[in-house]
């Protein structure tokens, strides 16, 4: 485990900025926030749309459905497993560089889609060129700037932001489709490609700022250091784990228990991303109840992302991360067990809520237990293994359904894995760990509390 | 493999055949078409980003005024 000795400064106490008065005009840390969600829409939405174009592609080339997923299954893999390298590079170079660059590259990759002829070119282009870089605009980079400029308020400014995502497939997949009945898809991976870099690049490079000091702020808009009229506390507070080099963090358990139920999460939700219209259709609902019914809980998971980034700011995370994972297990229960369509419904209702707000409550956690320094990194490791857990589990129902002819097991086993990932969460000593739980002054394993 | 998701969850690919069908419903519910559909959402997605811009320029020239 690692010594109180080795710590790295970069939060500021929580109690210390509760005080703080209040400055004129908006904060810059909400055109953080905005420039982070339109990269996040434009990014993830972009490699949304690429169901849109299937259709037409394999139409003109005669390709199958097997080789196009090569290059979704590619670009699934080397996203994850690049992740823990760009979250370095952020840790390293900053995040404004890091998510421009990101941004030009996959632009210019989504550009240069109008112009395939082969699928070796869409396999380079989309499996490696995209996919890699939206790893730069991706939850990894985006949560470790606002994690920098928001303390108290980082839950909830981390699940706003998370929302771009589905907010930007949401949007991009209905423009995509009209726009290739209206001018064929080469000219809209073009468009596509030109409005990843236009929308979000102007907004990074005129908002992002790595460190709130750079702009004479403090996080949540308190004083900052050059504040005449600051007369609260600027000493940084830090949690007893927070550390100058990543690799020490490994010496530790709640960096184990984050990625472990992180893992969980991607088995869980990529699982029923690949199979769930299947199951459904197999259950008897027609193809459109089963896409209404995804499309609900799409709906829940905006509100519930949000709602769960406002109550973790108030009263902690890991009992909400752990709430959320123990919903997601009863939703999988009432998915198997409940009679024909009902369990389909009673799953999207249910889930919806979990759906995405276990990103950025990790994210938060992992920011609170481990400081700002190596966020990128540690963030990247947890996306990793998100990554590699829906990997594992697409392959493990599409294998387990070939064998048995029914979903029952796969879902079953990936209801019984959020049990552990239940226990895992709600087990972090967040109140030992987390620098929000610090007192002011003191931030030892001996001073820190020790009642979670 | 099968051709993942419907609207996603961190940026898997929307199903093909969902999307068709999503379409459908989009222009039974509000008639319009291709083009009014492609200009709308493209006027939002570039609008909203704009405001932003806007609201930022606004605050540093009141900013300006006051010092």
């Amino acid at each position: 485990m690692l010594d109180s000795g080795d710590f790295a400064a970069g939060d500021y106490g929580r109690r210390g900025l509760a005080h703080a008065p209040a400055r004129k005009g908006i904060f810059h840390g909400w055109f953080i926030l905005a420039a982070g969600f339109f990269s996040l829409f434009m990014a993830m939405g972009a490699r949304g749309t690429f169901g849109v174009f299937i259709l037409p592609m394999s139409d003109d080339f005669q390709w199958s459905r097997s080789e196009i997923s090569l290059a979704i299954a590619i670009g699934w893999l080397l996203n994850g497993l690049s992740q823990p390298f760009i979250g370095s590079a952020y840790d390293r170079i900053g995040g404004r560089l890091v998510i421009s660059v990101s941004l030009i590259i996959m632009g210019a990759g989504t550009m240069l889609l109008s112009r395939i002829d082969s699928l070796w070119q869409l396999i380079v282009l989309y499996g490696f060129v995209m996919s890699i870089a939206a790893g730069g605009a991706s939850n990894v980079t985006i949560h470790g700037v606002l994690s920098k400029w928001f303390y108290r308020k980082r839950g909830v400014v981390l699940s706003m932001v998370t929302t771009g995502a589905s907010a930007g497939s949401m949007i991009l997949a209905p423009f995509a489709t009209y726009l290739i009945l209206l001018a064929g898809w080469r000219t809209t991976w073009f468009v596509v490609g030109a409005l990843v870099i236009l929308i979000p690049l102007p907004l990074v490079l005129m908002f992002v700022r790595d460190d709130p000091a750079d702009m004479g702020e403090a996080p949540d808009g308190g004083p900052g250091p050059s504040d005449e009229t600051s007369t609260v506390s600027q000493k940084p507070q830090v949690g007893p784990l927070e550390t100058n080099a990543w690799q020490q963090s490994f010496q530790s358990v709640p960096i184990w228990q984050l990625m472990g139920s992180f893992f969980v999460c991607g088995v869980t939700t990529a699982i029923i991303a690949a199979h769930y219209v299947p199951f459904a259709i197999d259950r008897g609902a027609s193809p459109e109840v089963a896409a209404l019914a995804f499309g609900l809980m799409t709906g829940l998971n905006v509100v519930g992302a949000i709602a769960v980034g406002v109550v973790s700011d108030r009263f902690g995370r890991k009992r909400l991360l752990a709430s959320l994972y123990a919903i997601r297990g009863l939703a999988y229960a009432a998915l198997i067990l409940a009679p024909g369509i009902y369990g389909i419904w009673a799953f999207a209702v249910i889930a919806g809520f979990s759906w995405i707000a276990t990103a950025p409550l990790t994210a938060s956690l992992t920011a609170d237990i481990y400081g700002l320094r190596n966020i990128g990194t540690l963030s990247g490791f947890a996306t990793l293994s998100h990554q590699v857990g829906g990997a594992f589990s697409v392959f493990m129902g599409g294998v387990l359904y070939d064998h048995f002819g029914s979903y029952d097991i796969a879902f079953g086993i990936s209801g019984a894995l959020l049990v552990g990932a239940t226990i895992a969460s709600f087990s972090i000593r967040e109140k030992k760990y987390s620098s929000r739980f610090q007192p002011i002054g003191a931030s030892t394993p001996e001073t820190a509390g020790d009642e979670d | 493999m099968p051709l993942l998701s419907a609207l996603a969850h961190h940026g898997e690919p929307i199903d093909p055949e969902l999307m068709d069908w999503l379409r459908h419903q989009i222009d039974a519910l509000f008639g319009l078409g291709p083009g009014a559909i492609v200009l709308s959402l493209g006027a939002l997605m570039v609008l909203a980003p704009l405001a932003v811009l806007a609201v930022y320029a606004l605050q540093r020239a009141r900013r300006g005024r006051t010092r």
